[in-house]
C-alpha cells in the first residue's frame, strides 16, 4: 500500500468526522427548506411525491407557498456559510493532523486547534492571490470585451471572454493549491507562516495543480451523480426514501475521502 | 368600407352557430333511429344505424369541409391591394445613422365622415428628449434597457401632388414636450371615397437602440421611421395616441413600396417582399413590395448571415450574426412549426415571404419584436447547446404568433393590449406545449420540468395585484403589464380552453382569427366569435369577468368526511366554497384509501358546493380541479384535502446532498 493510501486508510475516522460535519452543516438549511415544502403540500393526496408532478405544478406552487420562509432560509443558509469558513480551518488542520500522523481524533483535535490561527494566517496571507483572480475575473474579460468590441462575430466575441476568465481561473486553481499545501506544510510543523508558504511554493511541482483540479473534478462528478440517482432512486416509500439516503450520502463520503487522499498527497508533497 | 367588413364578419359568427346546429341535427338522426331498436329487427337496426351512422358521417364531414375551405379560402386568396399606398424611398447614411426620405402616399378616405385633417405619426420624435409621452411614462426604461440616446424624425417637406404646402398647416405640438404625432388641417376637406396624394420629405436620426428602433456599432433596425397616418376609425374618427410607455402600435392596411438605398455589400432585411435591386455608384437600391401590411420595418447589417429555406410556400429569410450558424437550426425549425400550428388553428400565413432578424449582440433594445412579414427574435447568445430549454423557440414563436395577432388581425394595441400581447402569448404556450409537451414546454432539465402555462400562472397570480388585462395599456406599469396582458390573459384563455373542451375553443378562436383577418377588431369581436361557438352569454359569464374585469377563478375544499355507518359503509360528505366570482365548471376528486377515485362535477352556479352520499369506500382524500383545468386560481394548494399521509419521497435527503455539494464547494 502506498504511503498516500495509509494515511487515508489510518485517517478514517477523522475524515468520517469531516464528512458528519459538512452533512450536518449541510441539514441546517435542508431541514427547514424541505419541512416548508413538506407542509406546504401536506394535504395534497400525493403528499410529498406532488413535488415531482410533471410540469413542477406543485412545486411552483409549494415555493409560492413559502412566502415569509424565504427569509429564514435565507439567514440559515448565510449562518451555515459563515459557520463553514470560520470551522473550516479547524476541520482542515484536525484532518491534516490525523492524515499525517494517524492519531486518535481527540489528538488530531487537539493539534488542529493549535494550529488553527496559523491556518487562518495562511489564508489571510493567500488571500491576494485570490483577491488577484477576482480582480482578472472583472478586468480581463472587460478590457478584452472592449478590444474585440467591434468584431462583426459575436462567437469570436462570446469565446474571447471565455477565454479571457482563463488568467483568473488559473490563478485561482494556484491558489487553491499552493493553499492547501501550505496547510499541508504547516500540518508537518513547517515553521513560521512565511516559511510555511515559501515552503510550500517550493514543493510546488508542476503536477501539483493538474492533481488538485483532478480530485475537484471527481468531487464535482459525485456531487452531480448524488442529484441524478436521488432523483431516479426517489420512487416514493420508506424504503426508496432510505435508498436515497444512502445513497447520497455514500457519494457524499466517497467525495470526502477523494478529497482526504488529495490532502495525503499534499503532506507527501511537502514533506 | 370597414363599416361592410364589420356587417360580413357579423353574419360570419352566424354561420359558426349554423355550423353547430348542423352538428346537433345530425346526432338528432341517431337519436331517432336508437330510440327506436326495441319494435325493430336487431340486425334490420344495425344496418340502419351503421347507414345512418356512416350518412351522419358524411353530413358532418361534408360540412366540416364546407366550412374548412370556406373560411380558409377567403384566407389562402393573395391579399388584394388596398387603396391607400405608401412608396418611400429611403437612405441609410450608416456612419450618421441618418436616414433620409421621401414619402409619397396616395391616401384613400374609406370613413363614412369627410376628413377635414390628417394625423401622422413621427414616433422617433419619442426619443427626442426626457419630456416625451414615452419617457415620462416608461420612466426611460423599456424591459430594463435604459434610454442611451436621443433620436429623432424631422418633417422637412409636406406637399400635395399639385403643390400646395401642408407644412405651415402642420402641428405637432399637440402634447407637453412630445412631438410623436403630428396633426395636418387639410385646406378643404375629403369627402368619402376621395384620395389625396402627398409627397412628405423626413429624415430620420436613429438613436442608439432603444425600444425597437435604432443603431448599436453598424447594425441599423430602422422602425418607427418614416410619418405614418394613424388609423382612421370608420366613423371618421382618427385613433391618433402619441407614443406610450407601455402598448404599441395601430395602423390601417395599406400598400408598401420601399426603395432602400444603403452601402454595397450591406444585407437588408425589410418587410414584404424584395422585388428588385440596383446599384448606383457604391450603394445599392432594394425594392420591397407588401400588399395588405399596417407597417414596415428594416434591418441593415453589413455582416448578416442568411439561411433561405421555403415552408408552405413561404420564403423564410433568416438574418443572423456570423459564427452563431448552431443556433439557426433551432429557429428555422420554430418557425416551421410555427408556420404549420399557428396556419392551421387562425388560417394560413398569407404573405409568400418572412424574415426572421436574429440580433447581433448589443441590439437588445432591438429584440422580440413583430413586424408585418419581419420579425426579430431574441439573440443567439440564448442558445445553450446540450440544454433542451425552447427559451430561442419561445422568443421566435412568440413573435411568429404576432403575425397573426397585430399583423393580420390587426387591433388597437394601445386601447386593448390584451388583443395582440395576450392573445400571442396564449398561441405561443399552446405551440410550445404541443411542441415539447405541456410539462416540457417551459424548462426541461435532467430531473426537472417546468410547464409554460404553469410558470406563467406564478408570475402572474403572486405578488401584488395587477389591473384587469383589458385594460388600455397606459392603465399599466412596467411589471403589471407583463403579468396581466400577457400572462394573465393567457391564462384566462388556457383556462378557458382546458374547462370548456379544447376543440369548441379552438374552433371559437380560429373562427376569430379568420372573421377578423385584416380587420380592426375589438374584444367585442373576440366575445362574438365566442359567443357564436358557445352560445349567447359565454363571454358576458366567463371572458368578460376575466378580460375586461379581472375576476378571479379561486376556489377551496373545506371539508371531507368519511364515516363508518351502521350498516358497515361510509357516509362521505365533502364541501368546497368558491371564493373567487369567476364561476368555473369544476370537478372534485375523491381518493379511497386503497386507491379508489371518485370524481364530483361541481357546476358553476354554485358558490358552495356540498354532497354526501354512502359508499362502500372510505375516501380519505380530495383535490379540487384535479386535471388543472383552473389556471385562475391563486392558491390551488387549498384545494387538497388528506386524512391519511401518502408514501413520503425523499425530499430532505436530496436537499441534503444538495447543500453538501455546495458546502464543500465552498470549503474545498
Amino acid at each position: 500500500m502506498s504511503p498516500m493510501l495509509a494515511r487515508v486508510r489510518g485517517a478514517s475516522v477523522g475524515t468520517f468526522t469531516v464528512y458528519l460535519c459538512g452533512a450536518l452543516l449541510a441539514l441546517a438549511p435542508a431541514m427547514p427548506l424541505a419541512s416548508a415544502l413538506e407542509r406546504a403540500v401536506g394535504d395534497h393526496p400525493d403528499g410529498s411525491g406532488a413535488l415531482y408532478a410533471p410540469g413542477g405544478i406543485w412545486l411552483m406552487e409549494a415555493f409560492a407557498a413559502l412566502g415569509g420562509a424565504w427569509a429564514m432560509l435565507a439567514n440559515v443558509t448565510i449562518v451555515v456559510l459563515l459557520l463553514s469558513l470560520v470551522l473550516g480551518p479547524l476541520l482542515q488542520m484536525t484532518w491534516l493532523a490525523a492524515l499525517l500522523r494517524r492519531q486518535k481524533l481527540a489528538e488530531a483535535l487537539a493539534a488542529g486547534a493549535r494550529r488553527y490561527f496559523s491556518a487562518i494566517g495562511v489564508s489571510i496571507a493567500l488571500s491576494p492571490l485570490l483577491g488577484l483572480a477576482l480582480l482578472l475575473l472583472v478586468a480581463v474579460p472587460g478590457l478584452v470585451g472592449l478590444a474585440v468590441a467591434s468584431t462583426p462575430s459575436d462567437r469570436t466575441h462570446d469565446l474571447a471572454l471565455l477565454a479571457a476568465c482563463a488568467p483568473a481561473l488559473v490563478i485561482a486553481a494556484l491558489w487553491a493549491t499552493w493553499h492547501d499545501l501550505a496547510r499541508a506544510s504547516l500540518a508537518r510543523g513547517g515553521g513560521v507562516l512565511s516559511a510555511v508558504i515559501r515552503g510550500a511554493l517550493a514543493t510546488f511541482e508542476r503536477s501539483a495543480v493538474p492533481a488538485y483540479l483532478g480530485w475537484l473534478a471527481v468531487g464535482a462528478l459525485l456531487g452531480l451523480a448524488a442529484q441524478l440517482l436521488g432523483g431516479a432512486l426517489d420512487i416514493g416509500g420508506t424504503l426508496a426514501s432510505f435508498s436515497v439516503l444512502i445513497v447520497t450520502q455514500l457519494l457524499a463520503l466517497l467525495r470526502t475521502f477523494i478529497r482526504a487522499r488529495w490532502l495525503a498527497a499534499a503532506l507527501e508533497r511537502v514533506r | 368600407m370597414r363599416g361592410k367588413m364589420r356587417g360580413v364578419q357579423r353574419s360570419s359568427t352566424r354561420a359558426v352557430g349554423a355550423t353547430s346546429l348542423r352538428f346537433a341535427g345530425s346526432s338528432g338522426v341517431l337519436g331517432v333511429c336508437a330510440r327506436g331498436r326495441s319494435a325493430l329487427d336487431r340486425s334490420v337496426i344495425g344496418l340502419c344505424s351503421l347507414a345512418l351512422a356512416a350518412l351522419a358521417l358524411c353530413a358532418t364531414r361534408r360540412a366540416a369541409a364546407q366550412d374548412r375551405p370556406a373560411s380558409d379560402a377567403a384566407v389562402v386568396a393573395p391579399p388584394a391591394p388596398t387603396p391607400t399606398r405608401y412608396a418611400i424611398e429611403a437612405s441609410l447614411d450608416p456612419t450618421t445613422h441618418i436616414v433620409d426620405g421621401t414619402l409619397r402616399l396616395h391616401w384613400v378616405n374609406e370613413s363614412a365622415a369627410p376628413a377635414v385633417d390628417l394625423w401622422l405619426h413621427l414616433y422617433l420624435n419619442a426619443f427626442a428628449n426626457d419630456d416625451t409621452v414615452f419617457m415620462r411614462e416608461s420612466r426611460g426604461q423599456l424591459r430594463g434597457v435604459r434610454n442611451p440616446g436621443r433620436g429623432r424624425i424631422e418633417v422637412t417637406s409636406l406637399r400635395t401632388d399639385a403643390g400646395v404646402d401642408l407644412l405651415p398647416r402642420a402641428r405637432t405640438d399637440l402634447i407637453r414636450g412630445d412631438a410623436t404625432q403630428m396633426r395636418v388641417v387639410l385646406p378643404s376637406p375629403i369627402a368619402t371615397g376621395d384620395a389625396i396624394d402627398l409627397r412628405i420629405v423626413f429624415r430620420s436620426h436613429l438613436p442608439p437602440v432603444f425600444a425597437r428602433s435604432g443603431y448599436v456599432r453598424d447594425f441599423h433596425m430602422i422602425a418607427q421611421w418614416f410619418p405614418k397616418l394613424a388609423a382612421r376609425e370608420p366613423s371618421g374618427v382618427w385613433s391618433s395616441f402619441p407614443y406610450h410607455g407601455m402598448g404599441e402600435f395601430y395602423s390601417d392596411f395599406a400598400t408598401y413600396e420601399l426603395a432602400l438605398s444603403v452601402p454595397t455589400g450591406w444585407v437588408v432585411g425589410a418587410t414584404g417582399e424584395q422585388t428588385s435591386e440596383e446599384v448606383r455608384g457604391g450603394r445599392v437600391v432594394r425594392h420591397f413590395r407588401a400588399d395588405r401590411v399596417h407597417d414596415a420595418a428594416w434591418v441593415a447589417w453589413p455582416h448578416f448571415r442568411e439561411r433561405a429555406v421555403t415552408h408552405e410556400g413561404v420564403q423564410i429569410r433568416i438574418l443572423y450574426p456570423p459564427g452563431h450558424d448552431a443556433a439557426v437550426p433551432r429557429h428555422e425549425q420554430a418557425v416551421r412549426e410555427g408556420l404549420t400550428r399557428l396556419g392551421r388553428a387562425f388560417g394560413p400565413y398569407p404573405y409568400r415571404t418572412l424574415t426572421v432578424v436574429l440580433p447581433p449582440r448589443g441590439a437588445d433594445g432591438a429584440a422580440g419584436m413583430e413586424y408585418p412579414t419581419l420579425i426579430v427574435s431574441a439573440g443567439p447568445w440564448m442558445d445553450m447547446p446540450g440544454i433542451h430549454t425552447p427559451v430561442p423557440e419561445d422568443v421566435t414563436v412568440h413573435e411568429l404568433a404576432h403575425e397573426w395577432f397585430y399583423g393580420l388581425v390587426a387591433s388597437n394595441e394601445v386601447a386593448w393590449p390584451m388583443l395582440d400581447e395576450g392573445l400571442t402569448q396564449w398561441a405561443t404556450s399552446r405551440v410550445l406545449a404541443d411542441l415539447y409537451g405541456e410539462s416540457r414546454s417551459a424548462v426541461s432539465l435532467p430531473g426537472l420540468t417546468l410547464s409554460n402555462f404553469e410558470l406563467q400562472r406564478l408570475f402572474a397570480l403572486h405578488g401584488r395585484p395587477v389591473p384587469a388585462p383589458g385594460l388600455p395599456a397606459y392603465a399599466f406599469d412596467d411589471t403589471s403589464y407583463g403579468r396581466s396582458v400577457y400572462l394573465r390573459t393567457a391564462l384566462v384563455l388556457e383556462t378557458t380552453r382546458r374547462s370548456y373542451g379544447a376543440a369548441r375553443f379552438d374552433r371559437a378562436m380560429g373562427h376569430y382569427a379568420r372573421a377578423q383577418r385584416f380587420r380592426h377588431p375589438t374584444p367585442d369581436d373576440l366575445f362574438a366569435s365566442f359567443d357564436g361557438v358557445f352560445g349567447g352569454g359565454f363571454s358576458d359569464r366567463v371572458l368578460r369577468p376575466a378580460l375586461m374585469r379581472g375576476e378571479t377563478a379561486d376556489a377551496r375544499l373545506v371539508r371531507l368526511s368519511s364515516v363508518r355507518n351502521s350498516a358497515g359503509a361510509y357516509l362521505t360528505e365533502i364541501e368546497a366554497q368558491r371564493e373567487g366570482t369567476l364561476a368555473l365548471p369544476l370537478w372534485i376528486e375523491l381518493r379511497g384509501e386503497h386507491g379508489e377515485r371518485r370524481r364530483l362535477p361541481w357546476a358553476p352556479g354554485v358558490p358552495r358546493y356540498r354532497a354526501s352520499f354512502t359508499a362502500r369506500t372510505q375516501f380519505t382524500a380530495a383535490l379540487l380541479d384535479p386535471d388543472r383545468h383552473n389556471l385562475l386560481d391563486a392558491d390551488a394548494l387549498d384545494g387538497t384535502i388528506a386524512h391519511r399521509r401518502a408514501p413520503s419521497r425523499a425530499v430532505l435527503s436530496r436537499l441534503v446532498a444538495l447543500f453538501y455539494a455546495m458546502i464543500a464547494a465552498v470549503g474545498a
